[in-house]
């Protein structure tokens, strides 16, 4: 029933005022914030999909943050960790005057006004300056073997009463029990691993043979590390307790004194115990530190960078998901758009329509920030109480970061805010009536953003014009080197305007090529035509997808530059896995004036059994080839007064025989010493510079067999024939002019004068031109010339074993390496002699490149995935009408991999020549490596495999069927 | 002793409206004049495209002429800027279309109550001020459901009571009953009745000469231009005969 209008009133007796009201805007917010709460509602999957773009960055933000403040010890921890429960903790400080001071946290971290030693500074012994009135223990480091594989293995020992109640806090027995006997010791797990023993077994060591009967905890060091725990006096190696240092002379460095009981170490007395060359690590002192002083010498630690870096990290990460987010929102605020036009008609002014929108983008973010901090603290928090008790000592506890938490937040607020405002300024610009007429956006499109990129675009070609014309136009190299910081910084801001400018114009570009679409199938058409209508959900998609695939591409044009750089640079000491051992060993210096003559001694090592060694060892020899060489100069010396040689009556065993470079054939160099040009043929490998010798030797005698030993394969016929007929095989084409490579002699008592401080060889005696012929290497392993023993015999030369090369099937375990070294040691009688495999070049590196593509295809799927889905939902009554009018079912899984294709490929495209450009340019211009390598696989990998994966991935996970309804239908 | 007729709410003078430019311009309307005062009930008739809904359009501001002039309570919409427009359409018109247009997001009441809340009443205030008003139309149990809880007729009274709160002297209804049988549309005319008799300015576009009838005057449309006026006729025939005319 309809009531009566009771009351007739004037028309006129209030006048019309159009003043706005007094907190009318207030309210009128409070009416948005109530519509945007109750749309998220009513949206629940798009909200939560928002709310996971923005929670998951946040999270990642908030447990890095919380991860790399956990690192950091706190007071209470440092002193935990370090002194248990004792007071302080003496060490002898490597101090060269009495002006070094210590941190007042850190007992190792010195400074000093002065390095200089002072001849009249003694440090004094820690022992000695010990205050009276407390219980003394010591630490102390030991340098004790034990066998593995064979092999002798170093163990870090520390002769200390750990289960003294004094130290509980930095000791903790884990397992087992305290040893109550001589032969009985505690170990770190580490070191069990380490020897694959359990507790109750025996270990034996150059201190004796003990069993492990507890795991112990050192809470200064990860449980990984292999450390056998003493106690003072135990074993035969160690010192008794109380006696450290009274053996040596000089501060036993070695001892830490812990001080029980007793009274707090103060900072004066610290202070002056610095002066006296002793450091003290105090309890009270760390948990109050004194005043920094000004300047500070400890201020040097700067976490900006840090910062620096994980906050711009984090806000690219914010950019990306704020773009998609920003799809997402355009996508609401469409589906609202006759809601906001109603509410337009009703009277709100345009701020209170686009605070709609926004509200629900601080509704939203507020939801996704504090859910993502929860996140990220619960992470890290997980993460600190798992590793710690796994015996790390990464994480020293969890520590929350308030100010980073909250940057984080207030970075994922903005960002979600942000992603709202763009749509929200669409839809609050748009005409009301249209809206309410036809429950769709009209397109109002800002001219604003393309004309603000395209200056930027000219702007960003200018920066890049003019860095590029600075770093690359001018033939002194010096002076461009001199300009690379204006270089620099032009090309990385023209990159990074030219970033901001494709995103601005992303519009314009999905405009402009949408435009002609009448040659395209159906379902590429109607997605692009569906993309060019819909821009405010579709460029934010293909703006996040250009953003990603830029940064992909720079680096990985970067990544493949410097691994290019780097195999380019490799210093190969022989072929991959290959090594070289020596088959003469110097001897000691035969003495013939205790002050100042020697004469190097040589030992010749049995070649077969050498190899036989070798081989017992290891199971993947497949050959091995010993070399000889033309011997190395013996030459008597005599140091003078003035510091110069003179030479005893010997005049040839000090001459040095190598190849001169002709002239010409000198790599190119600036009159600063760099090089002119790294592509040049002169000035490329690992065979330069020229002359540098690896473990091969350098002149070898030999034939077949020695020439397909260092090139890594069989000889050719015209280096057989040189050396056949006197001549050299030469891998460095540099030694080589017409044919032809000179044999120099090189005196070794006469160098030639220093440019600077740069040794420039010795003097040439000689010089015999033989017929030479390059061979190269299949690796470029350093500079080696093979001659015949027939033309080192013709040339006087004097050939001997010089080494053995020992070719592998693959790089040795660590336990074969344990063997083999072990043998090796045991055959030279040298301790520590060790099998130097060359790795090569592992394709670590184009991991690293498809690792960079991976991770820019997850963000591009990602994108292309939610705007997909997002046009699906959005176009929903026009696949009402496709059924209507009789589409195939198949047509909407079409329109789904097409609309995908149309933002992974668009925005790929984009990103691509906004990365690689700019790239090439700055490796180009700034010298950064030799020359910019570009990735072509990986790159074509991201424009065509990664949109058409995308394509075929929406394909598949969309639902064939069109909607129906009576309405789509026209009923 | 003067003595002072109705005051108009709305004028209209010589406004003209053009979509579109060159050849592809459509004239909307075309040197339109006409004066609704307090009070007043207007009905505005015509056939598709002749002009009706822009011309609605204009009055209550939600469009600009081309040329001419709109007044409503005396002021002139065409110097007002966006956000004074906003004000002047939640102060002084009332829409009512024919698609109900509310707010899904908002219950009857808060839909009713949107004008007063963009303007800065309390929403305690507001609700009660949109109580009343759905009173007035008949519907106050409705006042906490929302839009889809609610069947098409009655959506419409809580679009007329929105129209309605407040001091609104400038109701505008556009097709209110198109979607709506032929009981709940009489009631819908009755309110608007109503409220023309308490003296609010009326102007009714619609095609149906029964609903036409309700109003003291009818004006009649044919490609944007005013063909005809005609005094209240409460029988429809005669309307109907008058605009075939």
């Amino acid at each position: 029933m309809i009531l009566p209008c009771s009351s007739r009133r004037p028309a006129t007796d209030v006048a019309l005022t159009l003043a706005p009201a007094p907190g009318g805007r207030r309210q009128a917010f409070r009416v948005a914030v109530r519509m945007a709460r109750r749309d998220i509602r009513r949206h629940k999957g798009r909200s939560l999909l928002i709310i996971l773009l923005i929670m998951l960055p946040v999270a990642g933000m908030t447990g890095a943050a919380t991860l790399y403040q956990s690192m950091q010890r706190t007071p209470a921890e440092q002193v935990q960790f370090e002194l248990g429960n004792t007071q302080a903790r003496f060490r002898s400080m490597p101090a060269q005057n009495p002006l070094f001071v210590q941190s007042p946290v850190d007992d190792q971290r010195i400074a000093s006004a002065e390095y200089e030693r002072d001849p009249l500074f003694s440090p004094a012994d820690p022992q000695d300056v010990l205050p009276p009135g407390y219980e003394v223990l010591t630490e102390t480091a030991l340098t004790v073997t034990a066998t593995s594989g064979g092999a002798d293995v170093n163990l870090m020992t520390k002769a200390v009463d750990a289960m003294n109640p004094a130290f509980v806090g930095k000791f903790t027995l884990l397992e087992g029990r305290a040893p109550s006997g001589p032969d009985e010791v505690l170990v770190s797990r580490g070191l069990l691993e380490r020897f694959n023993l359990r507790l109750g077994d025996k270990l034996t060591t150059s201190a004796g043979t003990f069993a492990a009967v507890g795991r112990l905890r050192d809470a200064a060091f990860s449980d990984g590390n292999v450390i056998l725990f003493l106690k003072p006096g135990q074993g035969s190696l160690a010192p008794a307790a109380g006696t450290a240092a009274q053996a040596a002379s000089p501060p036993d460095d070695r001892t830490l004194y812990y001080l029980a009981g007793g009274a707090p170490v103060a900072w004066p007395q610290i202070v002056e115990l610095n002066r006296r060359g002793v450091a003290v690590l105090s309890r009270s002192v760390v948990l109050d530190p004194p005043p920094a002083q000004n300047p500070d010498p400890f201020s040097s630690r700067n976490d900006w960078p840090t910062y620096l870096t994980g906050g711009l990290v984090g806000s690219l990460a914010l950019l990306e998901v704020g773009l998609l987010a920003g799809a997402a929102f355009a996508v609401g605020a469409k589906g609202q758009v006759r809601e906001l036009a109603l509410l337009a008609a009703s009277g709100a002014e345009a701020p209170t329509i686009r605070s709609v929108v926004t509200a629900a983008g601080l509704w939203l973010g507020a939801v996704a920030v504090l859910g993502g901090a929860a996140l990220g603290l619960a992470g890290a928090a997980g993460v600190v109480f798992w590793v710690r008790p796994q015996g790390s000592v990464r994480l020293a506890g969890f520590h929350p970061d308030t100010l980073l938490t909250g940057t984080a937040m207030l970075m994922g607020l903005l960002a979600c805010a942000l992603a709202a405002l763009v749509p929200a300024r669409q839809v609050a610009r748009q005409a009301a009536l249209g809206a309410l007429k036809s429950g769709r956006a009209p397109a109002v499109a800002g001219k604003w953003p393309a004309r603000i990129g395209g200056g930027l675009l000219v702007l960003a070609a200018l920066m890049l014009g003019g860095g590029g014309f600075l770093g690359l136009v001018g033939d002194d190299l010096d002076e461009l080197m001199a300009r690379v910081p204006l270089v620099a910084a032009l090309l990385t801001g023209g990159a990074v305007l030219t970033v901001v400018a494709l995103v601005l114009l992303t519009g314009g570009f999905v405009s402009v090529l949408t435009r002609r679409t009448g040659w395209m199938p159906l379902p590429l058409r109607m997605a692009a035509r569906d993309s060019a209508r819909n821009r405010t959900r579709t460029v934010p998609a293909v703006a996040a997808v250009l953003a990603a695939a830029t940064l992909a591409s720079v680096a990985m044009v970067l990544a493949a530059s410097q691994l290019e750089d780097a195999k380019r640079t490799h210093y190969w000491s022989a072929h991959q896995f290959q090594a070289v051992l020596p088959l003469a060993m110097a001897g000691p210096p035969v003495a013939e004036d205790a002050q100042s003559r020697f004469v190097p001694a040589s030992r010749v090592v049995d070649q077969a059994a050498l190899s036989a060694v070798v081989r017992q060892s290891l199971e993947t020899v497949e050959w091995t080839q010993p070399l000889a060489a033309v011997a190395a100069p013996r030459c008597n010396m005599r140091a003078t007064a003035t510091g110069a040689f003179i030479s005893g009556d010997d005049s040839t065993g000090c001459l040095q025989y190598g190849l001169g470079i002709p002239a010409g054939n000198e790599c190119p160099a600036t009159p600063k010493g760099r090089i002119k040009d790294a592509s040049d043929w002169r000035c490329m490998g690992s065979m330069f510079p020229a002359g540098i010798s690896g473990q091969l030797p350098q002149l070898i005698v030999g034939g077949t067999d020695e020439l397909r030993a260092v090139l890594g394969r069989e000889p050719g016929e015209e280096s057989l024939d040189v050396l056949a007929n006197g001549g050299i095989a030469v891998s460095n084409p540099v030694y080589v002019q017409d044919g032809l490579a000179t044999l120099e002699a090189t005196d070794v008592r006469k160098p030639k004068p220093a440019v600077g401080h740069a040794f420039q060889g010795y003097e040439v005696v000689s010089g015999t031109r033989l017929p030479a012929v390059i061979e190269a290497p299949v690796a470029p392993v350093p500079y080696y010339g093979v001659i015949s023993t027939q033309t080192a015999a013709r040339l006087g030369l004097t050939a001997e074993p010089a080494a053995l090369v020992v070719q592998l099937s693959g790089l040795p375990g660590n336990a074969e390496q344990d063997t083999v070294s072990a043998a090796l040691s045991t055959f030279y009688g040298v301790p520590g002699m060790s099998l130097n495999v060359e790795h090569g070049i592992g394709a670590e590196g184009s991991a690293l490149l498809w690792v960079i593509v991976g991770l820019s295809a997850l963000i591009t799927l990602s994108a292309a995935g939610i705007t997909t889905g997002l046009a699906l939902a959005d176009a929903r009554n026009d696949h009402m009408t496709l059924a209507a009018v009789g589409a195939a079912p198949g047509l909407r899984k079409s329109l789904a991999g097409a609309q995908s294709l149309m933002t992974a490929g668009l925005g790929t495209l984009l990103g691509l020549l906004a990365g690689v450009v700019p790239a090439a340019l700055t490796v180009a211009a700034t010298r950064m490596y030799a020359g910019a390598t570009i990735p072509w696989l990986q790159l074509l990998a991201l424009l065509i495999a990664v949109p058409f994966t995308g394509a075929a991935l929406a394909w598949m996970f969309t639902k064939a069927r069109l909607p129906m309804s009576r309405r789509g239908a026209g009923g | 002793m003067s003595v002072q007729g109705p005051a108009q709410v709305l004028e209209i003078a010589k406004v003209s409206r053009t979509f579109g430019e060159g050849a592809t311009a459509v004239a909307a309307l075309r040197e339109v004049d006409l004066t609704i005062s307090a009070g007043e009930f207007v009905a505005v008739m015509g056939p598709s495209g002749s002009g009706k809904s822009s011309l609605l359009a204009l009055a209550g501001g939600l469009d600009r002429p081309t040329s001419g002039g709109v007044f409503v309570e005396s002021t002139p919409l065409g110097g007002l800027g966006l956000n004074e427009l906003a004000r002047l359409r939640r102060r002084a018109v009332g829409y009512v279309f024919q698609d109900f247009n509310l707010v899904p997001t908002l219950t009857a009441a808060e839909n009713v109550a949107l004008p007063l809340e963009l303007d800065g009443t309390a929403t305690r205030k507001a609700q009660r001020q949109a109580l009343d008003a759905l009173r007035q139309v008949g519907i106050p149990e409705l006042a906490a459901r929302f839009m889809d809880q609610m069947s098409g007729g009655q959506q419409q009274r809580v679009a007329i009571a929105r129209a309605i709160v407040g001091d609104r002297r400038l109701i505008l209804a556009d097709e209110p009953t198109g979607a709506l049988d032929s009981t709940t549309g009489h009631g819908v005319m009755e309110v608007l009745r109503g409220r023309a008799d308490a003296g609010a300015a009326v102007m009714l576009v619609t095609h149906e000469a029964r609903h036409a009838a309700w109003a003291d005057r009818v004006v009649f449309l044919r490609d944007g231009r005013i063909v005809d006026q005609a005094a209240a006729m409460h029988d429809p025939a005669m309307l109907l005969a008058q605009a075939g005319n």
